[in-house]
């Protein structure tokens, strides 16, 4: 995964009894606001989180581990892709469904549109 | 409508245990994610973006109320209140927890369903026409062969590890309203000229990256030999097909490669080898399996039409929607109905668990309890009486359910796309949305008369923008989405691919791109025409010109 | 690794040739022998003058119907599955069983889940060698999930349109199946 793309990155998966888009926190723990991403500036950093995802698969706790790229330009990590913003809010077509549904409660969300 | 016996019930229960013991054995670790993922996908339990995605096989689009009840508890109790009915007549939940899914599939065998082979390089669903067993055009029911077929490919022990996926589409109408040329075997029921029942074959059909039409490879089967030659056509397939490169793993390349001709020469070569080893015994179980479904027991409805002919006559809203979600039956006074899962600013296919359970009300009040799923992501009562067609009207208006767009172009199939699909590279969704929203006019719609579009949100092609009228593929352009143009597509009797205009357009332009297509058409068509007559007949140079040369 | 077996063949070590393999002299009357597909010709007969004891193993993509005429003379034949999603050694047995009537034992090896070895018994393997580690709890599992079957194979198993059409009703047939579930 490293070298297809430059930091700064943060770790996704889906859980695996749940199936919800998850990302690794600081804290270390799992959670569903990518703002809260533990961030790899740096090459070594991208390797410690895939270190920690193959980690995280053989506990059985996620699977589908994906490390990503994001920008900080608001703050707070957020994916470049359109893909990777879908999963992280949730379908376009359906706002009241996915992760924005939840980070509507929770105003310290970035209210960012996913997609082009 | 078939029922399980004993024996179904006892099939369909072990999987599910089964599959109970599998998910047990991941969750406390036993199974790592490599080992397990090959069964859940095995039961059509599939990891999309945001969770994990249930496929339920809906055999050759036929339910029960009773079933269509289930598929609403099981939307309302494990997942976010809805479904979506899919171009294989399936129907998918979005937002499915690991841990419930051993009791949803128990859920769904308790009223004679399961998710077997909704996954997978196997035999997938049997899909058929939508108006089976009531269309006034077809020779007979081809259901009762879709079920044999069902029968003869569940968890088939030879046909388990194909090189690919593998679709099958049976139909018996005049008018091909189950795509079959555009399937791995296509299934056409004819009479010969004894009078014996049989079927014409062709092979080799698909979409996806490399799209083809089907190629005859036999003008008639004897139906009691069905079984023997598909099994003759899945043994060469199975041995030959390509398995060094996904995309090219589909029995069309295989076809593609050797010839129609000397693909036929090896089916016909291993044929008398398979039939001798006694396959077709299974032909004894299908009187027993045709009585299910006999023809429906209606009243001649001809002379109780007065209140419907007044409605009609005063009601224009009510009028066009009869116009055109209605399907002549075989029994006098009696429609097929379609009611559209495409209301305007919908989502094609996704039904509410409220939706379901008023459709199985209606089925019951009015349709013999069935209910069909079209490939084009509707619902249909296959057997109504005219003189209920107000009554289902006004109830359907209330839930949303009234659209009378049926074959109009904003009747659009679309896969999920990039709001759903991990495999997609573009939204379709939104796309159909823009489109729906431009025309909203249903004066308008109904001049521009019988038109298919159809969305794609990657190559894969599970909206089938190969046979749309107007296709549409939605690609990722250096992380931007989008839109590739293609015209002349047909999945019916007539069944072309469609043609790509030329470069593509992004979402902000796909629409107004549309809207000079449907300009060009009206402003080239003859008399009646259809689009895809008028398109036939002009070809696509002035659809080209009026795309690029004008901007 | 693990030997499974459905049949009386004995888990002897057989001892696997290479095309290179040209000389036979140190070979003896026991000695138990695969033979490449590839090697058929070369090696075959000559092997067979020193020993009975002589299988052959094929790739999935080896022409299984050549092998006919020798059919008669082999005790094993090993089905090979690169991958466990690659099915063609499926059909491989197949041929074997219900075009030629090959009676010798049908070996699978390679790639193989234990879920399925059913598939591979209804389809004429009477062994496989699976990886080490399998438990026989799954072995069983595997072998015993489904007590019906929908469609005639290379086994003895009846499908369910024959126990119908034989009109074992529902409950009795069910019954004397018996297999506790």
């Amino acid at each position: 995964m490293s070298g297809k793309f430059s930091p700064p990155a943060v770790l996704t998966a889906n859980s695996l009894t749940t199936g919800d888009v998850v990302y690794l926190a600081a804290t270390g723990e799992w959670v569903a606001d990518v703002a809260a991403s533990q961030i790899a500036h740096d090459e070594p950093g991208i390797a410690k989180l895939e270190a920690l995802a193959s980690e995280a698969v053989k506990r059985g706790q996620v699977v589908e581990t994906e490390v990503i790229p994001v920008t900080l330009e608001t703050g707070s990590p957020w994916p470049t892709g359109n893909r990777e913003r879908i999963r992280a809010m949730g379908p376009t077509v359906r706002q009241d469904l996915g992760n924005q549904a939840r980070s509507a409660a929770d105003t310290t969300q970035t209210p960012e549109t996913a997609g082009a | 409508m078939y029922q399980y016996d004993e024996f179904d019930h006892r099939f369909v229960n072990e999987r599910v245990e089964d599959f109970r013991d599998q998910v047990t054995r991941r969750l406390a670790g036993e199974l790592t994610e490599d080992q397990f993922k090959p069964l859940r996908l095995m039961n059509g339990l599939y990891l999309q973006l945001h969770a994990y995605m249930l496929r339920v096989a809906i055999p050759y689009g036929t339910l029960s109320s009773a079933q269509l009840r289930m598929l609403a508890s099981i939307a309302r109790r494990y997942d976010k209140g809805y479904g979506h009915f899919t171009t294989r007549q399936n129907i998918q939940y979005n937002w499915i927890k690991l841990q419930d899914a051993p009791d949803i599939l128990a859920d769904l065998a308790s009223v004679e369903m399961h998710a077997i082979q909704t996954s997978g390089n196997c035999i997938r669903n049997i899909t058929t026409d939508q108006f089976a067993g009531a269309a006034a055009d077809e020779v007979k029911d081809p259901r009762p062969y879709a079920e044999l077929i069902r029968q003869w490919s569940s968890l088939h022990p030879e046909f388990s590890f194909l090189p690919r996926k593998f679709k099958i589409a049976v139909t018996a109408a005049k008018q091909d309203r189950a795509a079959i040329r555009l399937h791995d075997i296509g299934l056409k029921l004819v009479e010969s000229d004894a009078g014996e029942t049989g079927f014409e074959v062709f092979v080799g059909g698909g979409m996806g990256r490399t799209p083809m039409i089907g190629q005859r490879i036999r003008d008639f089967i004897p139906e009691r030999e069905l079984l023997s030659y598909l099994e003759a056509i899945l043994r060469v397939y199975n041995r030959f097909g390509r398995r060094d490169n996904k995309y090219k793993a589909r029995i069309k390349i295989l076809v593609h490669a050797l010839g129609a001709d000397e693909f036929a020469r090896q089916v016909e070569e291993e044929w008398p080898h398979v039939r001798e080893a006694g396959v077709d015994a299974a032909w004894s179980d299908f009187a027993r399996i045709a009585a299910f479904f006999g023809a429906p027991d209606l009243a001649d409805e001809t002379d109780a039409t007065g209140e419907f002919d007044r409605h009609i006559a005063g009601n224009t809203d009510f009028s066009r929607w009869v116009e055109r979600n209605t399907h002549a039956h075989r029994s006098p006074g009696h429609v097929s109905l379609t009611i559209s899962l495409k209301p305007h600013d919908g989502i094609a296919g996704d039904a509410t668990a409220e939706q379901m359970e008023l459709v199985a009300d209606l089925s019951d009040e009015a349709s013999l309890s069935e209910i069909r799923v079209t490939h084009e992501q509707n619902l249909v009562l296959p057997h109504v009486a005219k003189g209920k067609l107000y009554d289902i009207w006004s109830r359907l208006v209330g839930a949303g359910l009234a659209t009378g767009n049926i074959g109009l172009l904003t009747d659009m199939i679309s896969c999920p796309g990039m709001d759903y699909c991990a495999l997609a590279t573009a939204r379709s969704i939104p796309i159909q949305q823009a489109i729906s929203q431009r025309y909203d006019d249903i004066n308008r719609l109904h001049d521009i008369g019988d038109l298919k579009i159809k969305i794609s949100g990657c190559i894969n092609a599970c909206g089938h923008h190969h046979a749309g009228h107007i296709g549409i593929l939605g690609v990722d352009r250096r992380g931007v989405e989008n839109y590739q143009l293609m015209l002349g597509g047909s999945g019916a009797e007539d069944a072309a691919l469609a043609q790509v205009t030329g470069p593509g357009f992004g979402a902000d332009e796909i629409v107004d791109a549309v809207e000079t297509v449907i300009q060009t058409y009206l402003g080239s068509r003859v008399d009646n025409e259809s689009f895809l007559e008028t398109y036939r007949r002009v070809g696509l140079a002035p659809f080209k010109e009026a795309l690029y040369d004008a901007a | 690794m693990t030997l499974l077996s459905f049949s009386q063949s004995s888990p002897v070590e057989w001892q696997a040739l290479s095309a290179d393999d040209t000389d036979v002299s140190a070979l003896d009357a026991n000695a138990h022998v695969i033979v490449p597909f590839g090697a058929v010709d070369a090696l075959f007969s000559k092997v067979k003058a020193v020993t009975t004891w002589v299988g052959v193993v094929l790739e999935p993509a080896d022409d299984v119907v050549a092998l006919e005429t020798l059919l008669g003379d082999i005790e094993i034949i090993l089905l090979t599955f690169p991958k466990f999603s690659d099915g063609r050694a499926y059909s491989q047995a197949r041929i074997l069983r219900d075009r030629f009537g090959y009676r010798g034992e049908i070996r699978a090896v390679g790639d193989i889940l234990v879920d399925q070895v059913g598939f591979m018994v209804r389809c004429g393997f009477d062994s496989m060698v699976l990886a080490p580690g399998v438990s026989d709890g799954a072995v069983a599992r595997a072998v015993e999930r489904y007590s019906l079957v929908y469609q005639s194979a290379s086994d003895e198993r009846l499908p369910v349109h024959k126990l119908r059409s034989e009109g074992q009703g529902g409950g009795d047939a069910l019954a004397s199946l018996g297999d506790g579930i």
